[in-house]
């Protein structure tokens, strides 16, 4: 996973390509072309992809469905995992490395 | 002397919330509430900020008791307040934090505060509030897209929170935790969780509640639970896959779950229902009055408008009058009568469309379509008005020569909140429109059934998500 943490901006890693995927899959985007999404740039605001807490819900739930982890408000973290394709991919992985 | 009103129903030593797992009795909830209210800066006008619930109902209690009207825009983000001070110089934002971490705030975005949850003593009396004071002014988007704003009296929001209560089958009027995955500044969750715990036994939740394995873990303890939510939360909560540790639905039942903001099929509440074991109530409600009507989801086609409000169907418009507001209310939907004080939905009036709880007309966000710089034509629709999947949200097609649709949404995305955002919004060579340059809804339809058959073409020889590759899926 270290490639999904060192990415810089711009590039991104197989990893963050198939969130990439899964993002504008799940919340039907169909204009946007998975491959620009720019790993470190902020997805919720308006300069972004202007995503809101209602797409937040149904990229959390489809994360559940397709990896086994389930988000958590509970950790002050989850609008830094949320933030940018980068830390949503880096904290799957984590969570998935942590499970075993 | 004007009247006034207490500011809650409860017994001092009630439990009334929990913050952190530690219970807050109504006594300490009250303190909490003056002492922030003497660190309130006199103005007329606050617009509360606080992400924790527990933090919300403080500041708005403090709010009351500083004789302060409360704005609850609908857009919180940096622009909706801007506009928001444009409108209310006066107004001052304050930043309250208690149960999370500490906010930083520029000194000319408003105040922050912060305190200790719990820890300011315990009031020995109940404070009252003057019934006339503007207690709140709530805002949405008219027909036309510009804002509108509904003040709320102390004496409309006290006596419907009590009533919405009283009018609960008693075998529901029981001590429960609320446990409510809409924000505390939505009129629903405004008067669900923050203002009805005021008048029933309910301990509210305060604590993480807004993705499904929290709201899982809230509803999985001991004690009886009531669930606030919306059809977009059920429709999650009940596709919540197993846990490594095969849990799935919390094994405690919520005593009751209550649905707004939009209609719930009777197939979501079913699945809901089977999957969670709860029983189902559906809120229908109006900004200027709030909650108006139930029904059971699962069995009831027509609402049960609420015995205290007056109701006038005239052709298919509905007028709710109040006894606790002074204005007659014409509901944006259409009705049908169904019988006593019942009457069923039909559907929206004109162009209004409500998505994710917020409303606005197609008009206004083809008018900020439209005024893009570079965007020839364009139309918003709704892919259920003409029989495509219904995704919860809108769609739009866009003709532009210099702007991809990447482009497009990005300016959209300064124009209009994020909620109306197009899904998806797609580049076409031009719109069918007449010789008179109206849109014919015919070849609309015709238009955007081709697309959607295309659409279907290439998504069953391409699918996006291809699980199995050597990344996130192999990693295990």
């Amino acid at each position: 996973m270290e490639n999904a943490q060192s990415a810089a901006s711009g590039q991104q890693t197989e990893e963050q390509a198939e969130m990439a995927r899964l993002i504008v899959d799940v919340l039907n985007l169909e204009d946007v072309d998975p491959t620009t999404i720019d790993p470190s740039v902020i997805m919720f605001q308006d300069e972004g992809l202007g995503l809101d807490s209602i797409d937040a819900l149904e990229i959390a739930v489809a994360i559940a469905e397709n990896y086994g982890v389930h988000i958590s408000a509970e950790d002050e973290a989850t609008k830094e995992i949320f933030a940018t394709l980068g830390n949503l991919t880096a904290h799957v992985r984590s969570e998935m490395n942590t499970r075993g | 002397m004007s009247e006034h009103l207490p500011l809650l129903r409860r017994d001092l030593a009630d439990p009334f919330a929990s913050v952190a797992g530690q219970p807050i009795d109504t006594a300490r909830f009250l303190a909490d509430a003056q002492a922030i209210a003497t660190r309130l800066p006199g103005c007329p006008q606050l617009i509360p900020v606080a992400e924790h619930r527990y933090d919300f109902q403080v500041l708005f209690a403090a709010a009351l008791l500083r004789g302060s009207t409360c704005l609850l825009p609908a857009r919180r983000d940096a622009r909706g307040l801007a506009t928001l001070a444009e409108e209310f110089p006066d107004a001052k934002a304050v930043h309250l934090t208690g149960a999370g971490t500490p906010v930083e705030v520029p000194s000319d975005a408003g105040l922050a505060l912060s305190y200790r949850p719990g820890n300011a003593g315990a009031a020995t009396a109940i404070p009252t509030v003057p019934a006339d004071q503007c207690a709140a002014i709530a805002f949405t988007s008219g027909s036309t897209g510009e804002s509108q704003r509904h003040a709320k009296s102390w004496a409309l929001l006290y006596h419907s929170a009590r009533l919405h209560w009283s009018q609960l089958p008693a075998h529901w009027q029981q001590p429960a935790r609320l446990v409510c995955t809409v924000p505390p500044w939505h009129m629903y969750g405004f008067e669900w969780s923050v203002l009805v715990p005021w008048h029933a036994p309910l301990t509210v939740y305060c604590g993480a509640d807004f993705y499904p394995d929290d709201v899982r873990r809230a509803v999985d303890a001991d004690g009886l639970t009531v669930l606030v939510a919306t059809p977009v939360h059920l429709k999650a909560l009940a596709r919540l896959p197993h846990r490594a540790d095969g849990v799935r639905a919390p094994a405690a039942k919520p005593l009751l779950t209550l649905s707004a903001t939009a209609p719930l099929t009777p197939e979501l509440g079913r699945t809901f229902s089977d999957t969670w074991g709860s029983e189902l109530l559906e809120i229908y409600g109006c900004s200027e009055i709030g909650s108006l009507a139930c029904r059971n989801p699962l069995n009831e086609e027509a609402f049960r408008f609420f015995p205290w409000l007056t109701s006038r169907l005239t052709g298919d418009r509905l007028q709710i009058t109040s006894p606790y507001l002074d204005d007659t209310v014409t509901l944006a939907d259409r009705f049908a009568a169904a019988g006593e004080r019942s009457f069923r939905l039909q559907g929206r009036t004109g162009d209004l469309v409500k998505v994710g709880g917020k409303r606005t007309s197609l008009g206004a966000l083809n008018a900020a379509l439209l005024a893009i710089d570079g965007v020839d034509d364009g139309i918003f629709y709704v892919p259920s008005h003409f029989d495509l999947p219904d995704t919860g949200r809108l769609a739009a097609l866009v003709v532009s020569r210099s702007l991809d649709p990447s482009d497009v949404r990005r300016r959209l995305a300064q124009r209009i909140e994020p909620a109306f955002l197009p899904r998806p919004l797609r580049r076409i060579g031009a719109l069918p429109r007449d010789p008179s340059s109206k849109l014919p809804a015919a070849a609309l339809r015709e238009l955007l059934h081709r697309l959607q058959r295309a659409d279907d073409r290439s998504s069953s020889t391409a699918p996006r998500v291809e699980p199995g590759r050597p990344s996130l899926h192999g990693g295990q």
